[in-house]
């Protein structure tokens, strides 16, 4: 990495301003693009069946945000990680889990609908906040609910990718970020950077 | 009315600053538990 005063004596092309980065990095580009999830909406026939999937998605994605939880602990301050201990306690809300569990016994439907659309309603009151606090929180509860959901189609996602490179994504959930910090990224370009306050 | 023990109800309350609450306690061990909680809400709630 060149310092900028270093690569200013050397230019030829010179533009006066104030730096807001320490230096320049080079590297390969790789856009980060989020699989996309579709819910699908169905009817059951196998309540308990369903609930015992829900169950099963829901302790998979505690053992996952436990794992990003330790990761982050080691990585950035217990103040940053604690927003996947919070994410945890989403998962052990009583209110939450049980009208997830209730609406999926009396309407007979797939649970990764009810979870999707359950969620989204608390998303929907956050987002209508004046406050930009409370909207930022509703992207918070994106990363939960599609964890979930995931975990629910029994999918798996994506935690790999290519070393030194700069990662561009439009944007990224924090556990996202966290898994990018375990690997040799060299930097990070988000197109909408207001979301996340989170550096690597 | 909503239950303190959903994070997500607490969230979405939107108690903003200067918002007026009014808290209740019921349980085995609810005098520490409202002594705890005016505490906190005294101390800034540790972010002050």
């Amino acid at each position: 990495v060149k310092t900028f005063s270093q690569i200013y004596k050397e230019s030829s092309n010179k533009i006066a301003g104030i730096a807001a980065a320490p230096g320049i990095n080079i590297a390969r580009a790789y856009t980060f693009t989020k699989e996309k999830l579709y819910v699908n909406d169905g009817a059951i026939v196998n309540v308990e069946e369903a609930l015992e999937n829900l169950n099963e998605a829901i302790a998979k994605s505690k053992k996952e945000l436990h794992k990003i939880f330790e990761l982050a602990r080691t990585t950035m301050n217990d103040i940053r990680a604690a927003i996947f201990e919070a994410q945890m306690m989403i998962l052990d809300d009583p209110i939450l889990i049980d009208n997830i569990k209730r609406r999926i016994t009396e309407e007979k439907r797939i649970p990764e609908y009810i979870v999707n659309d359950e969620i989204s309603i608390y998303q929907n009151m956050m987002r209508s906040s004046n406050e930009i606090y409370m909207k930022e929180r509703a992207h918070d509860i994106e990363d939960i609910k599609n964890r979930i959901i995931r975990n629910l189609q029994k999918k798996r996602w994506q935690s790999k990718i290519a070393e030194n490179v700069i990662v561009i994504a439009e944007t990224l959930s924090p556990s996202d970020a966290i898994l990018f910090s375990r690997m040799n990224v060299k930097d990070l370009l988000l197109i909408m950077g207001d979301l996340l306050h989170m550096q690597l | 009315m909503l239950m303190g023990k959903s994070i997500i109800g607490v969230m979405t309350l939107v108690a903003e600053m200067g918002s007026e609450l009014i808290l209740s306690f019921k349980g085995e061990d609810e005098k520490e538990a409202a002594k705890e909680i005016i505490d906190y809400f005294n101390r800034g709630f540790d972010e002050m």
